[in-house]
């Protein structure tokens, strides 16, 4: 009991003085969520808007897929992507796996079904008036997209935020693809698997302090623009 | 002759199995008000759609100025900026009702100095100049009906189709609502063509009344509708429709009034009834028809007055074509335009 209250202890202690370690870790998770979230953001929000609104042969398989693909394990993820990138694989000639970027793609492909489900739900959720009135005031065909989208913007945002949320909590495809090199691809999941693995508790409790206080500012702003969103 | 703006030619409208509309010729001239009256159901909303191209028809063409807006999505397109719509229960968008109002000149590629003395001069025709900064969804149901007709005057389209426009607003609101709607035809030449269950309202605003039954333009103005000099006679005030036939008004009107005598609102007897009725009158029945679960019977007292009975009354009565019989109604069963 007083080894874990002094880990506790020293973990707050190395938030409080920004201890490297906390703060390389923090750095490369930022941006590798960051960066992936955003692409997975450029490709999921127009995605699942125009699988929304547009009528085509399968589309309930595709929603299905989606749906499916929503809870994908970050193992298999990482797995699939591993294979691609090492050196035998397709794109080993790329030289990626290891590195930051293979983390980005495997995050990316964890993200971009949760945007897309989020973003075709909140497409169908969109009072049909919008789109009646547009059209009604002859606005033409990407105009009255626009409109749609902006009446919809915070559960678009609500959609981003979960995919975020997502990849910078797990720890599969950064294990996997990233390889854990201390400053480069060692993520505060990563870091805290290892740390604890070694028995040093306090630098994992320490980063997972940093996780939950994220993933509670992330959780706030998705509940208020859900309130938004239904007010 | 004015010009026509709007011509529906062998409009059929369907959904799934179920027809909604049958219209063979529809024609609409421009620079006037005109209603399209039915009670719900009957398929207005789906023609005001039809007529701003938002929706297709199942069958039949659409003519804009003259131009068929069912030939090609290019030309629907354009024709749809000649025409706009303000539904029933109208969506402002959520910002400003600044924005609001800018949305449709933006779409038609207006500068930004244009838009914002359009705004204004529509805004201020509809009293609400204030509200200019205001988010859309703070307002109130008359304030909302006001910006989407101003939103849609804005545009200056030659065609504005309102469907209901007074639906869900209260009396004051019905009135200035009632006065714009006349303002857009004298002030900006603009043709209005509104969709109302209301027969008064469509006699106090409207210079031609088109009437829609099941989906079926209607030739025939309403059952029992008379119109004619009223005069004040012992304190009460009468119309004569024929000679012996006086009809004795709901309230003091004098000059030229239009009325109607809702069918169900007509007690047909064999014989002569005391009541409180005063308007009673006998003559011949001249024409029954059945129409759904009820019989209409057209009785001649001088001029046709139509009501309606029950099968089984009929049965009772053994009602036959030529035989005379007794009409009466209240006065407060008319309704005075």
């Amino acid at each position: 009991m007083d080894h874990l209250l002094q880990d506790i202890v020293e973990a707050f202690r190395m938030v409080v003085r920004l201890d490297h370690e906390v703060l390389d870790a923090i750095r490369v998770t930022v941006c590798v969520s960051l960066t992936s979230t955003a692409l997975a953001t450029l490709v999921g929000v127009p995605l699942g808007f125009c699988i929304a609104v547009k009528t085509f042969f399968g589309k309930r398989l595709v929603i299905m897929l989606f749906q499916t693909l929503f809870a994908l394990p970050t193992v298999l993820v990482g797995l699939l992507v591993m294979t691609l990138l090492s050196r035998r694989g397709p794109l080993g000639d790329l030289g990626l796996l290891f590195s930051p970027t293979a983390i980005v793609i495997g995050q990316f492909l964890l993200a971009c079904p949760i945007i897309v489900n989020l973003s075709l739900s909140a497409t169908q959720s969109i009072d049909p008036r919008v789109e009646r009135t547009a059209r009604t005031l002859g606005s033409g065909r990407l105009r009255t997209a626009l409109v749609m989208f902006r009446e919809a913007r915070f559960a678009y945002l609500a959609a981003v935020l979960a995919g975020f949320g997502r990849v910078f909590a797990e720890v599969g495809v950064s294990m996997m693809l990233g390889g854990n090199f201390p400053g480069k691809t060692r993520t505060i999941t990563t870091t805290i698997a290892l740390e604890s693995s070694k028995g040093e508790f306090a630098l994992g409790i320490a980063l997972g302090f940093v996780l939950l206080f994220v993933a509670f500012g992330v959780n706030i702003i998705f509940q208020i623009l859900q309130g938004r969103t239904r007010e | 002759m004015k010009a026509e703006i709007l011509r529906l030619e062998g409009i059929r409208k369907h959904y799934g199995s179920k027809p909604v509309l049958d219209i063979s010729e529809l024609c609409v001239e421009q620079g006037a008000v005109h209603a399209l009256v039915g009670p719900n159901g009957s398929g207005k909303t789906t023609l005001l759609e039809i007529a701003a191209l938002i929706s297709v028809p199942s069958q039949g063409a659409v003519y804009i100025l003259g131009r068929d807006g069912t030939a090609d999505e290019t030309m629907r397109r354009k024709l749809r900026r000649e025409v706009t719509l303000v539904d029933q229960n109208p969506y402002l968008f959520d910002t400003t009702v600044y924005r609001n109002m800018a949305f449709g000149l933006e779409a038609r590629g207006l500068e930004r100095e244009h838009i914002r003395s359009r705004v204004g001069e529509a805004l201020e025709s509809v009293g609400l100049s204030s509200l200019a900064g205001r988010r859309a969804f703070g307002l109130s149901a008359g304030e909302i009906q006001r910006v989407a007709l101003a939103r849609a005057m804005a545009l200056r389209p030659a065609l504005l189709l309102l469907d209901e426009p007074t639906a869900n607003v209260d009396v004051f609101h019905v009135q200035i609502l009632e006065s714009l709607i006349r303002e857009a035809v004298n002030d900006m030449g603009a043709t209005v063509m509104f969709a109302t269950h209301s027969l008064a309202q469509s006699y106090k605003l409207a210079d031609s009344i088109h009437h829609l039954v099941e989906g079926r333009l209607s030739a025939a103005p309403p059952e029992n509708h008379f119109s004619g000099v009223a005069e004040e006679k012992n304190g009460e005030s009468i119309l004569r429709l024929a000679p012996g036939v006086r009809v004795i008004l709901p309230e003091a009107r004098k000059g030229q009034v239009h009325f109607s005598i809702p069918p169900e609102e007509i007690l047909l007897s064999r014989q002569e009834i005391p009541s409180s009725a005063p308007n009673t009158f006998q003559g011949r029945v001249v024409g029954m028809n059945a129409d759904r679960r009820r019989i209409l019977v057209t009785v001649d007292v001088g001029v046709n007055l139509v009501t309606v009975i029950t099968p089984k009354l009929l049965d009772d009565l053994d009602l036959k074509v030529g035989d005379f019989v007794s009409v009466s109604f209240k006065v407060f069963s008319i309704l005075l335009y």
